[in-house]
């Protein structure tokens, strides 16, 4: 990851801490992990469901999106469907195809204009994990059996 | 002489995806869907039918025939947030 990419991930991830913390969730970026790798720990508004961990693949932040994986544990495999909430577009386990990912963007090519291109003004980190929020607690927490 | 109770609910809406958030002063019994589309608009967003944009107060959305005086209650200042869903276009 070139160094830009590297600032400007670490500035914006500050809010991303933030708007988990605020859900009872965190942001973790554990020392051995590679740059741009982060792990959400995303608490369903649901407080009687256990949170998932998304696995964030950035690679040239913030022009691209990020690779969008759920794993089992911070650190862990991401190839447990029961890791993956049943939202629309999450596929468990392979990707999640929707336009904030770099999973979906690769296979909708299409997505590159229009209203799925991706939008890299403002605080994408933040506005991905927002989105997988909503999207989780739109199906209230609900994992793949 | 009371004091005059001000005639309008300062809005400020802030999008993850933008680069500042839209500020601007509603009458209070502008509908939430009103506001929506103030925002939208302000943020160079247009909607077409394939994701679906909603307001957020408190963590909770806001129905969009809501007014801002029923949001608001007594205040006179409300932070809202904008968030997104695909509803068409995935898989």
């Amino acid at each position: 990851m070139d160094l830009e990419s590297r600032m400007r991930l670490e500035r914006d991830a500050t809010a991303v801490e933030e708007l988990l913390a605020s859900t009872g969730g965190r942001l973790e970026h554990r020392p051995d992990d590679p740059d741009g790798l982060y792990w959400a720990v995303i608490q369903p508004s649901d407080i009687s469901r256990s949170p998932f961990v998304v696995r964030l693949l950035w690679t040239v932040y913030p022009q691209r999106p990020p690779s969008l994986l759920f794993a089992t544990a911070v650190g862990g495999p991401t190839n447990s469907p029961t890791a993956w909430p049943v939202a629309a577009g999450y596929r468990a386990p392979n990707d999640v195809c929707k336009p904030f990912t770099a999973e979906g963007q690769g296979l909708h090519p299409e997505w590159a204009a229009g209203p799925h291109a991706w939008r890299s003004v403002g605080n994408p980190f933040l506005f991905v994990v927002d989105t997988v929020q909503g999207d989780i607690d739109r199906v209230g927490g609900e994992r793949v059996a | 002489m009371p004091d005059k109770q001000p005639l309008s609910i300062k809005v400020t809406v802030t999008f993850a995806a933008a680069e500042k958030p839209y500020h601007h002063d509603f009458d209070p019994t502008e509908q939430i869907g009103a506001v929506l589309d103030a925002a939208l608009a302000a943020f160079g967003i247009t909607s077409d039918g394939t994701s679906r944009y909603y307001l957020l107060h408190d963590g909770a959305e806001l129905a969009s025939t809501r007014t801002l005086d029923e949001v608001a209650g007594n205040a006179r200042a409300l932070h809202l947030r904008l968030r997104t869903e695909t509803v068409q276009g995935r898989g």
